[in-house]
């Protein structure tokens, strides 16, 4: 039953399935699935059996099918054997065939080589007509006549060039002269030698002069060449006959010549080795001469070309420094005279008045002493004996009369005035003198208060009407290095705008200080003061905020080169309406080397 | 014979004495360092000349005559100017306007000056 549940499950819907899983196999459901399908069970029954008998007969049939298959197979191992039988003999058949193809082999290589040598011999021969046909061609265009005779010197043949050197055909020459070379040279010396050649079987060459069929003497050059025999004896003898005779007389110009040239060129070859010695040495010298000339023509072609390339910079460069040179001392020149122009005035003024002193001076002191003369005459003119009383009385009286007392003093007080005239004119011509100093001048030690005095001196007539100077010098400070005449002028411009920034009345204080090794200058006044905008540009070349012509706006450019040359340092401060400061930084000692 | 009276003004009191020492024989001399100071001896003098200096601080010689010119008219049209430079416009303007006589170039010469004085105290007289 179970079976059967299992097989319902395997053909049945999962209906039946759920059935089985509540474990009550003999429901009423399940009875029912059984009975509706009986035919199904029959079906499944039936189709077994028919399996078992359909395997059955197939075994019987391989069975019979084996035993046919196993007698086939005898018959083949049997046909196999005599197949194999077959095949050894075939193999011992082979192996005869297989000797039998060596031998044919080595057969047909020896016809191959026989082939072979057959066709070297044939080329061979092909080269040796070749050969015979160039030396037929030899023997018939030659201009050499050649002649050849058997071994006992009897002329066998002769070529075309014989006659045409000779003039005879080979048989009128055996007519004339015999038919062995021997006797044909009339030359016992020639003869000598054909024989010395046919004996020796050597070959030889020789010169000699013949005659020819019409008469005429020749010089030919002949070559005798013995043709030996296997034996060694002699076969031919073959002899080449050359015209020499153009030769010949060429030769004897030459060896006339040359006896000439020998004596001079044993002189020459002394010399000549005199000279090689030199010329050695020479050469060796040459060698490295020449090397070096033309490393040195290299370097010296290299230099002129930058040479060349330099002087033209130069040229440019010389006539741009002049160019400038000339402009700017023609700007220094004009800016120092602007400054010059203003002193001017003020200075003739200034030295004018000590001059005065002086000059009217004298004047004065001239009527003085003339006055008191009057009275040393007198004084003069006491004699002894005189009335002493009476006489002191007279010089009174003159005293009086030209103001002796009034005399005297005038001339203590004028030799004053006039010494002080000379002085303050030496001063003025001395700060002249510093401000007029050459532009190329030396360095030195200078005296900077006096400087100072000088620059304000000079200057003093544009400002002792309205302003106030103050000195304040440091008594420390005694030289300083440097040039007297620059510093006069750089002190100059600055003081005189100084001078220039006060309008009406105001105080310029010059101040001096000593700090280490460094001389402070300071130049304060109560001036008008720089605008901003103008402090950063005073100190440029052309930059002026005065009227045209009075000043091309160099003054304080210059300064400033001034302080630079004496590697100082130049400040300026300012405040609108209440003054200006200069402040120069200079070293006491300049670095000079 | 009643001497002249000379005012001669300038800033430099040597320039001043060297005059006065000179000339003191010829001429009654008044000296002043300044405008001011020989306005003050006009004032209190009888003056036959008045001699100045162009250049002086505060008040120049040119507006010294035109000072003495618009105060005294009484004095005589003679006046001096001694200078150490050129003439400029304003001593022209002084010959024009303010009675100066002539323009002499420092460094004077005695004589010659006192030839001068004379001359132009003499000139003045005539007018």
């Amino acid at each position: 039953m179970a079976f059967i549940f299992y097989l319902n499950i395997l053909f049945k819907s999962p209906s039946a399935l759920a059935y089985a899983n509540k474990s009550t196999l003999l429901n009423p459901p399940l009875i029912s699935l059984f009975i509706n399908h009986w035919y199904l069970i029959l079906i499944f029954f039936l189709t077994i059996l028919l399996l078992v008998l359909l395997i059955v007969y197939e075994r019987k049939k391989h069975k019979r099918l084996r035993m046919v298959l196993e007698s086939q197979n005898k018959e083949i191992v049997q046909q196999n054997e005599e197949i194999e039988c077959q095949r050894d003999n075939l193999t011992e058949v082979n192996k005869e065939i297989y000797k039998k193809n060596i031998d044919i082999l080595a057969q047909s290589e020896y016809l191959s080589k026989l082939n072979d040598q057959l066709k070297r011999k044939n080329s061979e021969i092909i080269g040796q007509r070749n050969e015979l046909e160039k030396l037929s061609m030899v023997a018939k265009f030659t201009n050499n006549a050649i002649l050849i005779t058997n071994g006992e010197g009897e002329i066998l043949w002769v070529n075309d060039a014989f006659t045409r050197i000779y003039g005879y055909t080979v048989d009128e020459f055996i007519a004339e002269r015999g038919s062995n070379l021997k006797n044909v040279c009339s030359d016992f010396e020639i003869c000598k030698l054909i024989e010395t050649c046919l004996s020796t079987k050597k070959p030889i060459t020789y010169n000699a002069e013949v005659f020819c069929l019409d008469g005429n003497k020749i010089w030919i050059q002949t070559s005798l060449t013995p043709v030996l025999n296997p034996d060694g004896s002699i076969k031919n003898v073959i002899a080449i006959d050359s015209d020499i005779s153009a030769l010949k007389d060429a030769e004897k110009n030459l060896i006339s010549l040359g006896d000439e040239i020998y004596s001079q060129a044993t002189e020459i070859m002394k010399q000549r080795d005199e000279i090689t010695i030199q010329r050695d040495n020479l050469s060796t010298l040459n060698t490295e001469l020449q090397q070096k000339n033309e490393e040195i023509s290299a370097q010296h072609d290299y230099l002129v070309e930058l040479n060349a390339e330099l002087q033209q910079k130069n040229e440019e460069i010389i006539a741009q420094r002049d160019e400038l040179e000339k402009t700017q001392s023609r700007l220094i020149q004009s800016e120092k005279m602007v400054s010059l122009g203003v002193l001017t005035a003020g200075i003739a003024h200034e030295i004018n008045n000590p001059i005065n002193f002086v000059y009217a001076g004298v004047n004065s002191i001239t009527r003085d002493f003339e006055d008191l003369m009057q009275v040393i005459n007198i004084i003069n003119s006491y004699k002894a004996g005189d009335n002493a009383q009476e006489f002191l009385n007279i010089i009174e009286a003159k005293k009086q009369e030209y103001g002796f007392v009034e005399a005297i003093e005038a001339v203590n007080q004028t030799l004053k005035d006039i010494s002080i005239g000379a002085e303050r004119t030496a001063e003025i011509v001395e700060g002249l003198r510093n401000f007029s100093r050459s532009e190329r001048e030396e360095w030195g030690s200078v005296n900077l208060h006096k400087t100072l005095d000088g620059v304000l001196l000079l200057l003093r007539n544009k400002y002792k009407n309205s302003i106030e100077v103050i000195k304040d010098y440091d008594p420390s400070i005694n030289q300083v290095d440097g040039k007297a005449g620059k510093l006069n002028q750089a002190f100059m411009n600055i003081i005189a705008n100084a001078i220039d920034a006060i309008d009406e009345k105001g105080v310029i204080t010059v101040k001096t200080k000593k700090k280490g090794n460094s001389i402070i200058v300071s130049i304060i006044d109560t001036g008008k003061g720089i605008p901003k905008n103008v402090l950063s540009k005073i100190f440029d070349p052309f930059f002026t905020t005065k009227d045209i012509g009075k000043g091309v706006g160099l003054g304080l450019s210059i300064t400033f080169g001034i302080i630079q040359e004496h590697t100082g340092t130049i400040e300026v401060t300012s405040n609108i309406g209440k003054g200006t400061e200069f402040l120069i930084t200079l070293p006491e000692f300049q670095n000079l080397v | 014979m009643q001497k002249y009276t000379v005012l001669y003004v300038d800033d430099e009191e040597i320039n001043l004495r060297v005059f006065r020492n000179t000339f003191r024989r010829d001429f009654n001399i008044l000296t002043a360092q300044s405008a001011m100071e020989g306005i003050k001896l006009l004032q209190t003098n009888v003056v036959n000349i008045v001699i100045t200096d162009q250049r002086m601080p505060e008040i120049t010689g040119v507006e010294f005559l035109k000072m003495i010119n618009d105060m005294f008219p009484q004095i005589p049209p003679n006046r001096l100017m001694l200078s150490g430079f050129s003439k400029t416009e304003d001593i022209d303007k002084a010959f024009q306007n303010y009675k100066l006589f002539q323009f002499i170039l420092k460094p004077w010469d005695a004589e010659e000056l006192k030839a001068i004085i004379i001359n132009a105290i003499d000139h003045g007289a005539e007018r």
